[in-house]
């Protein structure tokens, strides 16, 4: 088995995670998400699929949004530090319009002298309904154009609507609990969709999902 | 070692505990595990900034040890303190404690602080100039210790509390990730803010992960083992370590697994009955044409056990002269795509068989012939269009219809048996030359070596989007929706020689080609072909050709692990 003399620039899987920093997520939930998050990277790492083609983006929104991780490739990212105020509303469509762009300017496609990635995966976790519906609202088509594989969103704790995610997501998951083995599963089970994801080199239908784990609600 | 001088050391650091007491403001715990200090004496007096203006370091100590240090008053007491605690760390070689971390109280004579420490201090707070004699009593460790006799010193102060507890937490430095039998090399830079200092070594505390090892600045070697992996470390600022200046740091690393040894290979079922080997290889000795052909298990199927999907077949109808070749890449997310893309191979080959097979029966050849000689005759042309159009629509439809149908039998749809179709008939004429016709759905293609200026390598068009992945496949509607897209489908030249046609499947394009561009590029082409040219030389039978270019398709490339199917048909040396 030879590796290829010049091995070219391999097609990547975008794959970006819009987390919820609101002060609702203050305390254990934000906790909670980032040992998934970390737990999800370290199973990735173990499927060559994903190390090899997995480029990360990780977009924290509250009050303000901040992308806290540029895409990245799995083998070479480092968890950037995720940071939520004690107080703060959810703009979730604040969010989604830095999403936009990114997608934008950094997901290749295929053109004459560039290779397309594969079609990007989205991950929207938030525990609350958008503080800015309106901008919310008019995001939704624009993001749905986007090309994405697949939308999750992943509605957390009580106060979470899923009503509000259905018109963004192919599959909105419903977390009942927001404690650390709630995130846990969820999170594995994102990893097993990416994993997925990276593997698929089907046709464009949409993402097969592997079938959510027992504390994960899939709402159809 | 600098020479001491406590002023030119402390003063800068007092100022600035002045400036935030008077401020109001807290800070970082004075320690000495806190402090750096330049080649020249000078002070780093922001590494005690974290409470002041720089969140974004909230790995630095902003208490001491022990929770005290919480207010204004008795952060300025321990100030007084642990400045204590920093001049003797700056002035003598072996500072009370701390690496040791022996409880001083057993021994507080032995470990007591000299009154001329505490004097000093005193001086630099409250803003007295210091005696010069003084200085001159610190400029060596080993008069401190002549002339305060071990009997005579006052209890030990407070501080030495402080110095025994637990060392405050490691500022943590973490390097760019490494990789499991890849040549690792980093240079450990120190954090931006203590930027102006420059070290001369580092020295390691605890295990350095297998494969690793430190040379001077650096972290190097080929790391061994997979992991998330934490080691403390020493920074020699000022030469060595026997220096008292020696900040330590918990560095992490973490070594991932090297994606090449994840790859499982898992048999495939072999009581599946669309159960196909995982390689084939196949070979035509006789004809104008000497041809191999081999298809693989892409790694992403043998990682889960599934079947290779891809397909092949040639043919040589020697009653008509003509060659068929056909290969096929059936969808991976399609349940029996591997049976689908056999059966469009098959039902390919039949059907040119059956057509061409007799020339009497068939004028095609006749008709190939007519435009050779008269390319430019738009009646011929328009004949051989015509012909091209029949043979091959029909054949695709054919393929489609078998699938259909078998499909129809087991309950499922053409979707669950998606694949491509590239196929290309070939002939030699009479007169000399080739002529070569392709058609193709899908995202392999047909490519020419080595002929001519003027034919375009690259016979076939192949189906992409955007995205990767994206493709149409003869099982799907719009591949065969209307005439002109079929036509569109179809190419045909009279080609005088050439060294090799290939035809092949993604698996063999997308690691060699990267992007449509280069594969419509002669050149890109010539070099495939003299890589496997080169790896097939030694070979002394066709089959044993087929055996070796199987190994060759096997070539691992990062992000590419789809099944690969080629076939190469080079004239042969008559």
């Amino acid at each position: 088995m030879q590796p290829l003399a010049s091995p070219l620039p391999m097609r990547r899987l975008p794959v970006y995670l819009l987390l919820d920093t609101s002060g609702s997520m203050n305390g254990e939930p934000i906790e909670s998400v980032k040992a998934g998050i970390g737990a999800m990277l370290a199973a990735l790492r173990q499927d060559p699929h994903a190390l090899e083609s997995m480029y990360l983006s990780i977009i924290t929104f509250d009050r303000e949004v901040k992308m806290i991780l540029p895409l990245s490739p799995l083998e070479s990212l480092v968890m950037p530090e995720i940071v939520c105020p004690a107080s703060g509303p959810t703009n979730l469509g604040a969010a989604l319009e830095m999403l936009r762009e990114r997608v934008m300017a950094e997901v290749l496609r295929t053109e004459g002298d560039t290779k397309g990635d594969w079609k990007p995966l989205l991950f929207v976790m938030t525990d609350g309904v958008p503080s800015d519906i309106q901008s919310y609202n008019e995001m939704i088509p624009k993001i749905r154009q986007l090309g994405f594989a697949s939308i999750i969103a992943c509605a957390a704790g009580p106060k979470a609507r899923k009503d509000e995610l259905t018109p963004l997501a192919d599959h909105v998951v419903t977390l009942d609990t927001m404690d650390g083995s709630g995130f846990a599963n969820f999170f594995r089970w994102v990893s097993a969709s990416v994993a997925a994801g990276s593997a698929s080199a089907g046709p464009s239908s949409g993402l097969q999902l592997p079938p959510p784990p027992p504390e994960v609600n899939l709402v159809f | 070692m600098f020479q001491a001088d406590p002023e030119l050391h402390l003063k800068p650091l007092i100022e600035y505990l002045t400036q935030l007491h008077a401020g109001g403001v807290a800070h970082g715990a004075v320690l000495p595990g806190c402090i750096v200090v330049s080649q020249t004496g000078k002070i780093d007096i922001t590494l005690l900034g974290s409470r002041c203006g720089h969140p974004e370091k909230s790995e630095l100590p902003i208490y001491y040890p022990d929770g005290t240090g919480a207010d204004i008053s008795e952060s300025m007491l321990r100030d007084r303190q642990a400045l204590g605690a920093v001049l003797h760390y700056i002035v003598t070689d072996n500072p009370p404690s701390r690496r040791e971390r022996r409880p001083l109280a057993e021994n507080p004579a032995s470990k007591s602080w000299p009154p001329e420490f505490i004097q000093t201090i005193d001086c630099l707070l409250d803003g007295k100039t210091l005696l010069a004699d003084l200085t001159a009593t610190f400029s060596t460790p080993k008069i401190v210790e002549t002339i305060v006799p071990e009997s005579e010193l006052p209890p030990a102060p407070a501080v030495i509390h402080a110095v025994e507890v637990p060392r405050p937490n490691l500022r943590t430095i973490r390097l760019a990730n490494a990789m499991v039998g890849r040549e690792f090399s980093e240079t450990f830079t120190l954090p931006h803010d203590m930027g102006a200092f420059d070290f001369q070594a580092i020295e390691a505390l605890s295990e350095v992960p297998s494969g690793l090892r430190i040379e001077g600045k650096s972290l190097v070697g080929i790391p061994e083992k997979a992991g998330d992996y934490e080691m403390t470390i020493r920074v020699a600022l000022s030469g060595d370590f026997g220096t008292k200046i020696a900040p330590e740091f918990l560095l992490q690393l973490m070594v991932n697994p090297d994606p090449k040894s994840l790859w499982k290979n898992l048999p495939s079922n072999r009581e599946d009955p669309f159960w196909k080997p995982d390689t084939a290889g196949k070979w035509l000795s006789e004809g104008p044409l000497s041809v191999i052909g081999a298809s693989i298990r892409g790694r992403s199927h043998a990682h889960v056990g599934s079947f290779r999907d891809d397909d092949l077949e040639m043919d040589w109808m020697a009653e008509s002269a003509w060659c068929s070749f056909t290969v096929a890449d059936g969808a991976g997310s399609s349940k029996f795509s591997r049976r689908g893309s056999q059966i469009a191979c098959d039902v390919v080959k039949n059907h040119f068989r059956e057509h061409l097979c007799k020339p009497s029966e068939n004028p095609f050849a006749t008709t190939v012939a007519q435009w050779t000689t008269a390319q430019d005759d738009p009646s011929a042309k328009s004949k051989l269009e015509n012909a091209l159009y029949l043979l091959f629509g029909n054949a695709a439809f054919a393929a489609r219809n078998a699938i259909e149908k078998e499909a129809a039998e087991l309950n499922a749809t053409g979707r669950d048996f998606h694949t491509t179709l590239i196929t290309s008939l070939v002939r030699p004429m009479e007169n000399g030359g080739w002529f070569v016709a392709t058609f193709s759905v899908g995202d392999g293609v047909a490519a020419l070596v080595g002929m001519p200026g003027g034919i375009p390598c690259l016979l076939t068009h192949p189906d992409g989007g955007e995205f990767a992945g994206q493709t149409v496949f003869l099982t799907m509607k719009e591949a065969l929706s209307t005439a002109e897209g079929i036509m569109a489908r179809i190419s045909y030249h009279f080609v005088p020689s050439f060294h090799a046609l290939l035809l092949a499947t993604d698996g063999i394009t997308d690691p060699h080609f990267d992007s449509d561009t280069r594969l419509a590029d002669p050149a890109a082409w010539d070099l495939l072909h003299a890589e496997i040219a080169a790896v097939l030389s030694k070979a002394t039978s066709l089959e044993e050709s087929a055996s070796m270019l199987i190994d060759w398709m096997s070539f691992h490339s990062p992000g590419h692990h789809d099944d690969r199917t080629l076939i190469i048909a080079k004239p042969s040396v008559s």
